[in-house]
Order: C-alpha cells, then sequence, then structure tokens
C-alpha cells in the first residue's frame, strides 16, 4: 500500500473526532469552557509555538524519554543477552524481573529519590526502568525462541560461535526484540509523562498538570494531542526502523 | 380486581420515583477533603444539622481544589471548601458560575500548621531564627500554583530574598516527607495541616512557624459555591450555611464528631489528642476577609497564572451569609 494512502487510512477517525468537536462546539452542544473548539485550539497552539513555550516543552519531554530509553534498552538488551545465553542466570534473575515489571514504577518515585536524589536523575531512573524490564524480557525470548536446529546445522557447516550469534542469532532475534524495544518507547512516554505530572519543571506532563491548576483548557488540550502525537510519531518511527533493519519479518 | 392492583402498583412506584427524583435534585453535592479540617462540615452532617435545615447533602471525596474547581464549575459538585487559587480566579475570569460565598480558615499564631516551615535538624542545628537562614537551602513546595508557593515567596520577599536565592523542588507532601527525612532536601513548606505525617514527632524535623510570621490572619480557605446554588433558590444556599455554621460554631466550642476518631484510627493518630487539638483557624461567622484573597489575587497575575486580576465583585457573592457575618475587613490587628 503506498505511503498516502496509509497514512489517510490512519487519519479518517482523528479527523472525523475532529470535525465532530468543531461541529458540536459550533453549535453550543459543548460547553467552550470545558471543551475549546479546536480551531481555538488550534490557535492557541500556534501561539504557543510562536513564544517557544511549545518546542521547550516537547523537548524537555522528548529528551528525558530519550535518555531514559537509551539507557533502559540498552541494559535490558545486555542483561537479556546474558539470562538467554546463561539458563542458570536466566532462571535465577526470572523471578525477580518479573516482579519489577509488575510493580507500579510511580510507586518507588519516594525510594528512587532517597537514592538518586530529588532532581532530574530520579526521573531517567525510572523511565530508564520501565523500558528496562520489557526490552529485557523480549532480549530474553527471542533468544530463547531461536530453533535448536538452525544452530546446529549451521555448526554442522563449520560456522564458528560469532558466525552463529551473528547469522543465526541475530537475525532470528531480532523481530522479537522490536517489539520489545517498540513497546518499551511508548512505556518509557508514558513514565515520563507520568513523572511530569507529578514532579518535574517542564515537559508536556508539567504543562498539562499546570493547565490544570490554572484552568487554562485550551493548553490542557494542546498538552494531551501533543503527548498523542508524540506517541503516534514514536510508534510510526519505530516501526520505520523496524521495517529498514527487519525486513525479513514482514 | 387485577387490573386495579396492577394500578395501584403502578401509581406507587411512580410517585416514589417522582419524590426520589425530588429528593435527588434537592441533593446537594458537597466536595471534600480527607483532612481534619473538615471536621466541622462531618459534625453538621452527623447530627443532622442539614437535614433539619430541609436540605439533602451528599459528602463527595475530591482530594485538591484543583480537582474541585472543574468539578464545582461544570455542576458536577455544587458546594466545595478549598483554598482559592488561579484554577478558580481563571474559571471565575472565563465565565463560569463559581463564587467564593463565606470565608472559612486563617492564619493564627497558636494554633494549625498551614504555612509552617518543617526543616532538617541537620541543615539548621541551630534551628531556622530568621528566613534569611534559607539563602541557598533546597525547599520543596507541592506546586507552583499552591498557596504554600505564595507563603514561600511572602516569606523570602520578608527576608529580602528572592525565589532565585532558593533551590525550590516541586514533590507532593508523602516525597516531601521521604525527602526531607532523608536528607534530600533542607525544608518544606506546609500547604495543608500536616495531620497525616509523622514528620512532627520526629527528632529530624523541627517546625518552625513560617507563613504566620509574615502574613497574619491571613484567610487562605473559603467555601464556594456553583451554579446550582447561585443560581437557584438563595434560601438553599443560606441555609446550608446557616447549617454549617451552626455546626462550625459547635466544633469551636468543643463538640467532636465521629469522623475525628475515625480519621485517627486510619492514619495511626492518637485519637485522644487528635480531639484535643486546637480549633482556632476556623471563622464560624464565614466573613470573607477581601485583604487576604486580593493579595492571592495580585501574586498570580504577578507569576502569569492569570492573565488579569479578577475582580472580587465578581468572585465574592455574599448573598447567602446568614445575618450577622463581617462586611469583608480583615480583623483588627491583622495584615
Amino acid at each position: 500500500m503506498k505511503m498516502s494512502k496509509q497514512v489517510a487510512l490512519g487519519l479518517w477517525l482523528p479527523l472525523l473526532t475532529v470535525t465532530g468537536w468543531e461541529v458540536c462546539s459550533g453549535f453550543g452542544i459543548l460547553d467552550p469552557l470545558f471543551f475549546p473548539a479546536p480551531s481555538r485550539l488550534a490557535a492557541s497552539a500556534w501561539r504557543l509555538t510562536g513564544t517557544g513555550e511549545l518546542g521547550r516543552q516537547a523537548g524537555a519531554t522528548v529528551t528525558r524519554m530519550g535518555i531514559g530509553f537509551f539507557c533502559g534498552a540498552v541494559a535490558g538488551l545486555l542483561l537479556g543477552a546474558l539470562m538467554g545465553a546463561s539458563r542458570r542466570v536466566g532462571r535465577s534473575l526470572e523471578p525477580s524481573l518479573s516482579a519489577l515489571y509488575s510493580a507500579p514504577k510511580l510507586s518507588l518515585l519516594p525510594m528512587v529519590m532517597l537514592l538518586a536524589g530529588v532532581g532530574e536523575s530520579s526521573r531517567l531512573l525510572l523511565v530508564a526502568a520501565a523500558a528496562f524490564v520489557l526490552v529485557a524480557f523480549h532480549a530474553l525470548d527471542g533468544i530463547r525462541g531461536v530453533d535448536r536446529s538452525w544452530v546446529e546445522l549451521a555448526s554442522h557447516h563449520g560456522a564458528g560461535r560469532w558466525m552463529i550469534l551473528r547469522k543465526v542469532f541475530l537475525p532470528a532475534c531480532m523481530p522479537q526484540l522490536f517489539t520489545g524495544l517498540r513497546l518499551a518507547a511508548g512505556r518509557a512516554l508514558v513514565v515520563t509523562i507520568s513523572i511530569e505530572l507529578i514532579n518535574a519543571p517542564d515537559g508536556l506532563g508539567s504543562m498539562i498538570l499546570m493547565s490544570w491548576q490554572t484552568f487554562a483548557t485550551e493548553k490542557l488540550y494542546i498538552g494531551v494531542i501533543l503527548t498523542a502525537a508524540l506517541g503516534a510519531i514514536l510508534h510510526a518511527v519505530m516501526r520505520r526502523i523496524e521495517l529498514k533493519l527487519v525486513p525479513w519479518r514482514n | 380486581m387485577l387490573r386495579r392492583k396492577a394500578l395501584t402498583v403502578l401509581a406507587v412506584t411512580a410517585a416514589g420515583c417522582s419524590r426520589w427524583k425530588e429528593e435527588d435534585e434537592q441533593l446537594i453535592r458537597v466536595g471534600v477533603a480527607p483532612y481534619l479540617s473538615m471536621s466541622s462540615l462531618h459534625l453538621g452532617w452527623e447530627r443532622g444539622y442539614f437535614r433539619e435545615a430541609g436540605l439533602g447533602v451528599d459528602l463527595v471525596a475530591s482530594p485538591n481544589s484543583t480537582e474541585a474547581i472543574p468539578l464545582l464549575a461544570g455542576g458536577k459538585l455544587d458546594v466545595a471548601f478549598f483554598s482559592p487559587g488561579p484554577a478558580l480566579f481563571n474559571a471565575v475570569l472565563r465565565g463560569a458560575r463559581v463564587a467564593v460565598v463565606a470565608g472559612r480558615e486563617r492564619l493564627t499564631p497558636d494554633c494549625g500548621t498551614v504555612g509552617d516551615i518543617y526543616t532538617r535538624r541537620e541543615a539548621f542545628p541551630n534551628g531556622l531564627a530568621g528566613f534569611e537562614q534559607l539563602r541557598g537551602k533546597k525547599l520543596a513546595i507541592t506546586h507552583k500554583t499552591t498557596v504554600s508557593a505564595f507563603f514561600l515567596d511572602e516569606i523570602l520577599r520578608h527576608a529580602g530574598l528572592r525565589t532565585t536565592d532558593v533551590e525550590v523542588v516541586l514533590l507532593r507532601r508523602a516525597e516531601a516527607l521521604a525527602a526531607l527525612l532523608g536528607g534530600r532536601i533542607d525544608a518544606t513548606l506546609s500547604d495543608g495541616h500536616f495531620d497525616k505525617d509523622p514528620a512532627r514527632g520526629d527528632p529530624r524535623v523541627i517546625a518552625v512557624k513560617g507563613a504566620i510570621r509574615v502574613l497574619p490572619g491571613f484567610q487562605y480557605s473559603h467555601i464556594m459555591f456553583g451554579s446550582a446554588l447561585l443560581d437557584g433558590d438563595p434560601r438553599r444556599g443560606t441555609a446550608f450555611l446557616t447549617a454549617y455554621h451552626r455546626a462550625a460554631e459547635a466544633f469551636q466550642n468543643g463538640a467532636t464528631p465521629k469522623f475525628m476518631d475515625d480519621f485517627a484510627l486510619s492514619n495511626n493518630l492518637d485519637p485522644k489528642h487528635t480531639r484535643e487539638a486546637c480549633r482556632t483557624t476556623f471563622s464560624p461567622d464565614g466573613a470573607i476577609d477581601e485583604t487576604s484573597l486580593q493579595r492571592f489575587i495580585n501574586w498570580s497575575v504577578e507569576k502569569g497564572f492569570c492573565p488579569q486580576a479578577v475582580d472580587l465583585k465578581r468572585l465574592i457573592d455574599r448573598r447567602f451569609l446568614p445575618a450577622g457575618a463581617w462586611a469583608g475587613a480583615a480583623p483588627r490587628g491583622t495584615l
């Protein structure tokens, strides 16, 4: 399917929602105090972009999320690979990792703050933790899912350890790993926004909270829409990278 | 015979339904936070003062004013007991039917912990004798727009300091407490009663009177009405405030609601100690101190939280105050 067709197919629902919203606002069905018309939101967003505030807040969120995600993903990848390579390590760490996976990360904030301080480091640590667990699990599952007969076949044909890792394990693991990375990126964004809603001097979450605190409804919606758009863009970018690096998946 | 019976059942059901609907429409939904400062309201509810006034009252749990204001403006709440702030001022500026109808709590020298500064003993080994000692320290407040942020600015201004002279971090109360005890911050400013926190008795923490030293008598909590009471029969609003003020007076005179014991038990506090806590922060007559409100409004504009100052005439509605309440002046010797 052509790119333009794909985009059009993905946009019909948001466009329909926005149109319905605008019409309902125009006819006074929706209270503009709580549901300002999309055209008003667009005007406010334009103004906020002009003052640089929108870019500053979105930039803070993307930076926070990006650093946390990168650190968490690298650590998760290494641990997942280690757990997959050694059955003993895998068995000894899997229960702890499962516990960390189901633990609500934000409930750890007071403890993390005591360990890492009340500044940026504690926020990054929580974002990294959210990405870390998902990537580690998917890396582990990817390695475990490699068909042993492929390894034996490669070995039979004289492939060394490095060759087996490069030519068998990596290609076989990549689809699973990318699913993990994509999910982890989404989770990292959610945790970033959640932390910003609680404790951050800047970022989209902080902007949403501030708008709520000051009854600035337009700004609130702009923050929420921008966050959703960021999530969609992130997903699309990860898909593009995946298609480029793991074409055999599809 | 059977038809008559069926008709009777239908008529009774219909009457029941219409009565239920009537009562439901009369129900006044009051947003309350889970704090001891809500004791007087609970007293009135437990003793049936509102029922006696012909009012059905439903207490709706609402954690803070940030959530309560949109609910009030959207008609999902009819009454809210909270501190005013930029959310309320902006809602009124944008035409929402919300108004301050009575005053509730003030800063008093010998009662309450609102505006107090909780410092870490290690950071201030000789105590906090003067606010200028805060220079270079790390302080926590809950949010930039709350009354604690306003108090902090006033305290710093009083000491000849600026916000940039201290490091301000935004932390919720639980996190601020953990950070204070863990040595990650030097002080935190209370914007509510620290009645739930064990920090008061902790030897690592020193509680110092803060806002009261620079804003004596400042009124920080009010009662607000939404459109149902503002636009409905004014007698309902007056009846509500009269019943509430009856409860507030009884509370100040020592009457204790069961709520206080339940609160103490659920928060691991000593019920006797809780019952004996001071009660003089309340203004039982409901007087609204315009000077306090104006000061808070001016601060909200200065900080850029409000595009302009909201007119007090639009913000305050005195139609419902029971007779005998003050006309709005601050009590003598304050502010």
